[in-house]
């Protein structure tokens, strides 16, 4: 089961209304290598782990993935805290309107919906945990794109801070892959 | 095959405990010169005993799924960042630490008591979780234990604090018997409630 703490796990406070840096922070809550993405893909690899560390390790940070789900769709709202309908069309994100009005959902930046495609799982520990590394390594290319892309520092402090954790998560996973070679080459 | 509860299809894993089992099968079998496990874990002990690298864990005890498995990485040695400055950076582990360019990560300055508070909860937390995952990894490190428990006290310290004064975090918070519920009385994080 879980829980849920009424806070984030990094601050995000921003003040400045851009609805294009929201139209491209979106792909990491619907896209590819997005947050959902990675939340999804480990928590449902986790039930095939071969030994308690991968069980944990995929729990700990699926769960952890399912807080920057939050920190991600808490800077897009933000980002587009009382926007006008010129601002909208200005954005490009007025087909989006015309679908969603101003409700959040998952897409990529081009508005492609979230898919489960996304999700690798083949049966076998180790491909699925170099597909972790891959993807983490993905999400943390698109964060500093987007770090490049931002300019207010209200949205420079949680991006960088969320490229950080797929460093650490990358690192995590390149050591349970060391594990399971161990195991396998035996 | 009880070392495995999955109901999973890979082979090599399969045929490894397979194997695992028919030769402890024929160690019952035939009598063997018995293994020296204290001996091992002396040597293991007098290896980390220098310190040379800050580890004093014990060797890795065997997990309850994987037998023996000599090529398991190492634990890394445990040297963190200042807990300000490990939350504000995105790791508390110093040789992780990659930064982007040569952006400088911004701390993040309270304004207010309740601002003040909340990042206690936030920090504390965090490192906590941070060593949860090397745990994870590192069962058997006493040093990150030790870690571990200091964090876990003091996130419930900060916690507790935080509930009292600004409203609850959780189902288990303080103040949650008064009228009007209390759960829903303040701000949801992404409408400024980490402000």
């Amino acid at each position: 089961m879980w829980r849920y703490e009424k806070r984030l796990e990094f601050p995000v406070n921003i003040k400045r209304r851009d609805l294009r840096m929201a139209k491209d922070i979106l792909t990491q809550y619907g896209g590819p290598d997005g947050e959902m993405a990675a939340a999804i893909r480990y928590l449902n690899q986790r039930y095939s782990m071969p030994d308690e560390t991968g069980r944990a390790l995929l729990t700990d940070i699926g769960t952890e993935e399912l807080a920057h789900v939050e920190m991600i769709a808490t800077m897009v709202k933000q980002l587009m805290q009382g926007a006008t309908i010129e601002e909208i069309k200005e954005a490009g994100l007025d087909a989006q309107y015309a679908e969603r009005g101003m409700d959040l959902f998952p897409t990529d930046g081009f508005g492609n919906p979230f898919t489960v495609a996304y999700i690798g799982a083949v049966g076998d520990p180790l491909a699925d945990i170099y597909e972790n590394m891959a993807a983490e390594q993905k999400a943390r290319a698109v964060y500093e794109n987007l770090i490049d892309l931002a300019t207010d520092p209200d949205v420079i402090a949680p991006l960088l801070w969320l490229r950080e954790r797929e460093v650490i998560h990358f690192d995590l996973f390149a050591q349970l892959a060391k594990r399971y070679e161990g195991l396998i080459s035996k | 095959m009880n070392y495995y509860d999955t109901n999973n299809q890979i082979g090599y894993i399969n045929d490894y405990l397979d194997k695992l089992e028919r030769s402890k099968q024929d160690q019952l079998k035939t009598p063997q010169p018995q293994i020296k496990t204290y001996d091992y874990q002396n040597q293991m002990k007098a290896k980390y005993a220098n310190k040379e690298f800050g580890i004093y864990d014990e060797p890795m005890k065997q997990n309850q799924d994987i037998q023996i498995n000599p090529n398991v990485p190492k634990p890394f040695p445990i040297d963190l960042f200042p807990i300000d400055e490990g939350f504000t950076k995105g790791t508390i582990f110093r040789n992780k630490y990659i930064p982007y360019k040569n952006y400088q990560p911004r701390r993040v300055q309270p304004q207010t008591e309740k601002e003040r508070m909340l990042y206690e909860v936030d920090k504390y937390y965090f490192a906590l979780h941070e060593i949860r995952m090397y745990l994870d990894a590192f069962p058997n490190s006493r040093e990150a234990i030790e870690i571990f428990n200091n964090l876990q006290e003091e996130y419930i310290k900060a916690k507790h604090a935080y509930e009292t004064r600004f409203g609850p975090l959780d189902i288990e918070a303080p103040g949650l018997d008064k009228i009007p519920f209390q759960w829903t009385m303040s701000k949801w994080p992404w409408e400024g409630g980490s402000q």
